[in-house]
């Protein structure tokens, strides 16, 4: 299995890395790159603690080979807090106690960034569907869904006086 | 749950791959958003030798109005479909399926062309474009050149489609729903990301005295293939809405079907629960036809 040469940019740093062709995304990121924020819960694309932004859309990074990063722009859960401040999401869930042991925090927390993005005022409804793909043990998700109603609040009056 | 090794190859043009799948078609697995693929090689159900991924060929990715109807490149992935405000004006039940397909992320990677070459029984597009009816057609090339299979011929079985090995699905063909076509697509499921246990696509249109002239009422994930509810198309086809016994038309929805049990439920259920979603869809669909 011939090895392949990938350059990806990773929370805004570029990275060079020899890769055999089954590697996954997931392992590459964690193992080879050292970001262990981004979680591994099923490995089988359920439960998406591996969720990771890719050129801007939120993917399941074990179920991605790595040789796909290659010329990709990666935000994983350590580039989410820009310059050490948090990111509204971030804030919500904590303040709206939306994470317990968090395992599932950091893929959660991406979701949330791409269903803003995608639809800055969702419903109570539209939030359930949008997170169908990141799956939680602990909270029940009835915090989650109050936070990233409360991150929608605060983006909306962060564009309204930029 | 890391896959066997396998060599892996991105051709940057179609005819390169056709070339590689005529010389080592055996081998050769095609990749297109991974998204059945992947599980299956980490779960190592599937070993192939070769991977062919097809993400860097080009013209693969594409909506496009042809006034009859819109192609759609095999490599257009189902959010490119759900957001797509082309598709939302002329064939609007195709969103319908696109949009609860697995979850969010893999929707982001996850290709029309891919689901249908893979024909799981359980998929979301195949109900939809049978029910879209004569209109709808796939074009595959291979080796011999290229040819174009109606939709309804096109699955066989259990991921089983009658595209031969050395071929690669280019494009599908969807007819530009009528005006005032009534139209569903329900799902049902346990959970968010779940496979359907038993999906009901509904084309309907009235004629202008006000009767049913097409009804399609088609059953995924029911058997092995997205099959006619013929019983129920036709106790509907030629009568006005306001003189339909709906209870007695759907009863008979799964008549003469063997279901498959799965994992998700078992044959008796899918029978049970089938009379029940089809007349959920039926008034979806009538309640868009009307108004």
């Amino acid at each position: 299995m011939m090895k392949r040469t990938i350059r990806l940019t990773v929370n805004g740093k570029q990275y060079v890395e020899e890769v055999e062709p089954r590697m996954l995304l997931v392992h590459l990121l964690r193992e080879r790159l050292g970001l262990k924020g981004t979680h591994i819960g099923c490995e089988d694309t359920i439960c998406g603690a591996c969720t990771i932004l890719m050129n801007g859309n939120a993917i399941k990074s074990c179920t991605i080979l790595a040789l796909r990063a290659d010329g990709a722009n990666i935000t994983t859960i350590e580039g989410v807090a820009a310059e050490g401040k948090l990111h509204p999401v971030q804030e919500a869930f904590w303040e709206e106690h939306a994470l317990e042991c968090g395992y599932c925090t950091p893929g959660m927390v991406i979701s949330a960034i791409q269903l803003l993005k995608r639809n800055p005022n969702p419903t109570e409804d539209d939030v359930r569907h949008g997170l169908e793909g990141n799956l939680c043990r602990c909270t029940g998700y009835q915090n989650i869904v109050k936070a990233v109603l409360s991150a929608a609040k605060k983006l909306n009056k962060r564009t309204k006086s930029d | 749950m890391i896959p066997a090794a396998f060599d892996y190859m991105d051709p940057t043009n179609l005819s390169e791959v056709i070339d590689i799948l005529k010389e080592r078609g055996n081998d050769a697995k095609l990749m297109a958003g991974g998204m059945s693929l992947l599980p299956l090689l980490k779960l190592r159900f599937v070993e192939p030798k070769i991977i062919v991924d097809l993400w860097k060929v080009p013209g693969l990715s594409y909506i496009k109005d042809m006034g009859q109807y819109l192609a759609i490149g095999a490599m257009t992935t189902h959010y490119e479909i759900e957001a797509s405000e082309l598709i939302k004006a002329k064939c609007p039940i195709l969103i319908e399926a696109a949009k609860v397909i697995g979850s969010p992320q893999v929707r982001n990677l996850g290709t029309i062309g891919g689901n249908l070459v893979h024909a799981d029984p359980a998929a979301d597009y195949p109900p939809v474009l049978v029910a879209l009816g004569k209109g709808t057609s796939v074009k595959v090339q291979g080796p011999s050149g290229e040819r174009t299979i109606p939709l309804e011929k096109f699955f066989v079985g259990v991921f089983e489609t009658q595209l031969n090995p050395n071929e690669v699905l280019t494009e599908i063909q969807v007819p530009v729903q009528k005006k005032k076509t009534g139209y569903a697509y329900l799902k049902m499921s346990r959970r968010g990301s779940d496979p359907g246990i038993v999906n009901v696509a509904i084309i309907a249109r009235q004629s202008g005295s006000g009767v049913l002239e097409d009804m399609s009422v088609i059953l995924g994930s029911v058997t092995n293939t997205p099959v006619h509810a013929y019983k129920t198309e036709e106790l509907l086809r030629g009568k006005r809405i306001d003189a339909i016994n709906l209870d007695e038309a759907v009863e008979m929805a799964a008549d003469g079907l063997e279901p498959t049990s799965t994992v998700q439920a078992d044959a008796q259920y899918r029978l049970d629960v089938t009379p029940v979603r089809v007349k959920q869809a039926l008034i979806s669909s009538f309640s868009l036809m009307i108004h």
